[in-house]
């Protein structure tokens, strides 16, 4: 008791026992407890405690430091019913998330991106750095196929990598760009990020995806810009295949032929929407439908290869919708104790310039992008972000079509941030998926080495979203316009 | 030499051939994990006829003709598969984890670390959403909820329903993967199940206490209305008697267990 009072000249009972829930999460996130289940636990955890130590000694407890009871009981618990069901089973929305889920996975399986692969290659041979160009504008036109970022790593370095090293790149720039056209796919619409995005900051998921598109495209672009650059500087790292075929017309014919479908594909997602069409959600279904059917064309759908894809379009939207029941659960308990206000005063204090706010808390994102994947990080920090957002009242140009500018931008911001975080060592995600793929010659010394030049460009893309807000609100101002 | 480069493309192809993730691991499966992948590969076939829905939906209102019920059938259709993905994720020991220490646990401390995790974490709130949705489910039944819109899809309350159902196979696919991680560190007896799920057991021993007490009160005592009958002191005792009833339990399992093990080896 004696302490309590201690610690009550520092921080409130509230504030005290919110960190002990941080805490405990952590702790059992380290040991390797799915977060899905870390987050209940932590819920019923300070569930019980409030219910039946804390709420029964309110008042002795008072005497020593301040404390709001949390007036957590069973019967209140009912009310996450129909939370439960509004927010996740009654959601048109969200039904384009297994969609896109669905449209990957066949998108992978329709061997698009090996064509793709075969015939960039005889078309960039002769190109210095044309290997690394077409691992890149791969990453770029399948951005679609991914989402989940480990997929698309994977998909990329087990093609990218054995053909770079057979053409004696050297490994540092060969991981660095698979990496990094890799985690593009996270930015790069149509992407179940934003999907979550939009469902948790309650912006539209047709701004966020037209506002993302800029953005996704000037960071490709940046990262070309610097592949061509350095292969000027740096020829040794992208050598030149020994035989090299002339480019005829057939080579060219050839990549056409396998870009027009995919890019077909886009278009028909990015376009339905652009054009007003169709919603998000009709497109979600309409590019599933598409990407089933290029599998189906190229002869590689059969009826074992659909029902994988079902199987595990089910399992990865399981994951993801396990997270969404248990943030919901956490976040409960979490207003109980006052959690969300407590934050919302923390992330507001940092400063009065709203701009280092922003600036503090995609800070924050960063680091926890070292530890969670974006799933978790937009579930349980995205809704406790939103008040912050609104209320600094950012001056972000709307064009009077876009509603809530300000938090589209902040979105596409936190997505470019994740995005950098997944490629910063030494802990970021998308190295170690990299690392999985590559053969043993491949140290993570390399992908370390090959990643850090990546990673400013990253920035140096964060840092023109950040200064340039129109990047991101122009493109869906123009889309809704009429 | 662009030929081999080529080939190198083609091998590439073939390894990163997608699986079926109900199939991994299927040698340690028991019967919960099977039905729980059975009912998901019967699931899983919604989402190709969702998409056809989408489509047909997209198509139809290009002709002037909207068709409420489409849109209402698309989101029961998500949410379903949804719910019933969830509990295949448990079974497919997918959901997403911090690895960095992890992986170098050996395999009884990773079993250990899945045992709390799903025994006193995962499955008492299992059994609160399970509890919570009979309830939700039931109120929606009682009242005849139907669609917002008129020509949409009426009986919303059979949707609510089966979320609790999903929920319930949810614990099966918690309890089948508790008892297969057990096994990997202990014998596995009925003693040490309640111990490894010692939340969920209390909890579940004062659920069937206070349900069975409810319905005894209901019977017995016809002058009393529905809403009070939680406040009778039989009821708001439930927790002790709950309490009791699992270290009840866990004593008699526990004498049977030791009995059984001296019989077989004293033979």
């Amino acid at each position: 008791m004696e302490i309590l009072s201690l610690i009550g000249n520092v921080l409130n009972m509230n504030q005290l026992l919110v960190l002990l829930l941080f805490l405990t999460f952590i702790f059992m996130l380290f040991r390797g407890i799915p977060v899905a289940f870390a987050l209940v636990g932590v819920g019923l955890l300070f569930g019980v405690l409030g219910e039946f130590v804390l709420d029964p000694n309110a008042k002795a407890i008072s005497q020593y430091i301040d404390f709001d009871k949390t007036r957590i009981t069973y019967k209140k618990l009912f009310a996450i019913s129909g939370r439960f069901f509004g927010g996740v089973i009654k959601n048109p929305v969200l039904v384009a998330l297994p969609m896109f889920i669905f449209m990957g996975l066949m998108l992978d399986q329709s061997g698009v991106a090996q064509k793709m692969m075969k015939a960039m290659q005889a078309l960039f041979g002769s190109l210095r750095g044309g290997l690394a160009l077409s691992v890149m504008l791969i990453g770029i036109i399948l951005a679609a196929s991914t989402g989940v970022i480990g997929a698309s790593v994977v998909l990329l370095g087990v093609m990218g990598i054995p053909t770079m090293m057979n053409q004696n790149y050297s490994k540092e720039i060969a991981t660095g760009t698979i990496a990094a056209s890799g985690t593009l796919g996270i930015l790069i619409p149509p992407s179940i990020m934003l999907v979550i995005m939009s469902d948790q900051l309650a912006i539209s998921l047709g701004d966020l995806f037209m506002g993302a598109l800029f953005p996704g495209l000037i960071l490709g672009g940046l990262y070309i810009l610097f592949i061509i650059i350095y292969g000027v500087l740096n020829p040794k790292a992208m050598p030149l295949p020994e035989n090299r075929e002339p480019v005829s017309m057939k080579v060219i014919a050839d990549v056409a032929l396998s870009v027009v479908p995919p890019l077909l594909l886009i278009l028909l997602v990015l376009g339905s929407i652009f054009f007003g069409l169709a919603t998000p959600t009709e497109a979600s279904g309409l590019g599933a439908m598409g990407a089933t059917f290029l599998a189906f064309a190229s002869r590689n759908l059969n009826l074992k290869v659909f029902k994988d894809v079902m199987r595990q379009t089910l399992n990865t939207s399981g994951y993801i919708v396990g997270i969404f029941i248990a943030a919901s659960f956490f976040a409960f308990i979490l207003r109980r104790y006052g959690g969300d206000e407590i934050i919302e005063n923390l992330v507001t204090g940092a400063s009065d310039n709203p701009y280092i706010v922003v600036g503090f808390i995609l800070f924050i994102i960063f680091c926890l992008g070292f530890l969670l994947d974006w799933i978790e990080i937009t579930l349980i920090i995205m809704p406790l972000m939103l008040p912050v957002v609104l209320a600094l009242d950012l001056p972000v140009e709307g064009y009077g079509v876009v509603d809530n500018p300000s938090v589209v931008w902040f979105a596409i911001l936190v997505a470019v941030t994740l995005q950098t975080s997944f490629l910063t060592p030494p802990v970021g995600f998308a190295l170690f998926y990299l690392k999985g793929v590559c053969p043993p010659e491949i140290t993570l010394g390399h992908i370390y080495r090959g990643i850090i030049p990546f990673v400013l460009v990253q920035l140096l893309g964060l840092g023109i979203v950040f200064y340039f807000p129109e990047l991101s609100t122009w493109l869906p101002a123009i889309a809704y316009g009429n | 030499m662009p030929d081999r480069t080529l080939d190198v493309v083609e091998v590439a192809a073939k390894s990163i051939a997608i699986n079926d993730p109900g199939e991994r691991n299927k040698e340690e499966h028991l019967w919960g994990d099977r039905l729980v992948i059975g009912v998901g590969n019967v699931v899983a076939w919604i989402f190709p006829l969702l998409m056809v829905a989408i489509v047909t939906q997209v198509i139809i209102r290009k002709f002037g003709h909207n068709q409420a019920w489409l849109d209402d059938a698309q989101w029961w259709m998500y949410g379903f598969a949804m719910l019933a993905a969830f509990g295949y994720a448990i079974t497919t020991e997918s959901h997403v984890r911090v690895d960095i220490l992890h992986q170098n646990f050996s395999r009884k401390k990773k079993a250990r670390v899945e045992v709390f995790g799903v025994g006193w974490l995962l499955m008492p709130f299992m059994l609160i959403m399970t509890d919570v949705m009979i309830h939700y489910g039931w109120a929606s039944w009682v009242a005849g909820e139907g669609s917002d819109s008129a020509n949409g899809l009426h009986m919303l309350y059979l949707l609510k329903l089966s979320l609790p159902v999903l929920f319930f196979i949810g614990i099966i696919a918690s309890y089948s993967v508790l008892y297969r991680h057990l096994a990997r560190f202990t014998e596995v007896r009925f003693w040490k199940l309640l111990l490894a799920a010692l939340p969920f057991a209390v909890f579940a021993c004062e659920r069937v206490f206070y349900y069975a007490s409810w319905w005894f009160v209901r019977l017995t005592n016809t002058e009393i209305a529905d809403r009070r009958i939680s406040r009778e002191p039989l009821l708001e005792a439930s927790t002790y008697y709950g309490i009791g009833l699992f270290v009840l339990m866990l004593i008699v399992s526990y004498i049977l267990a030791r009995k059984k093990d001296n019989t077989v080896g004293a033979a």
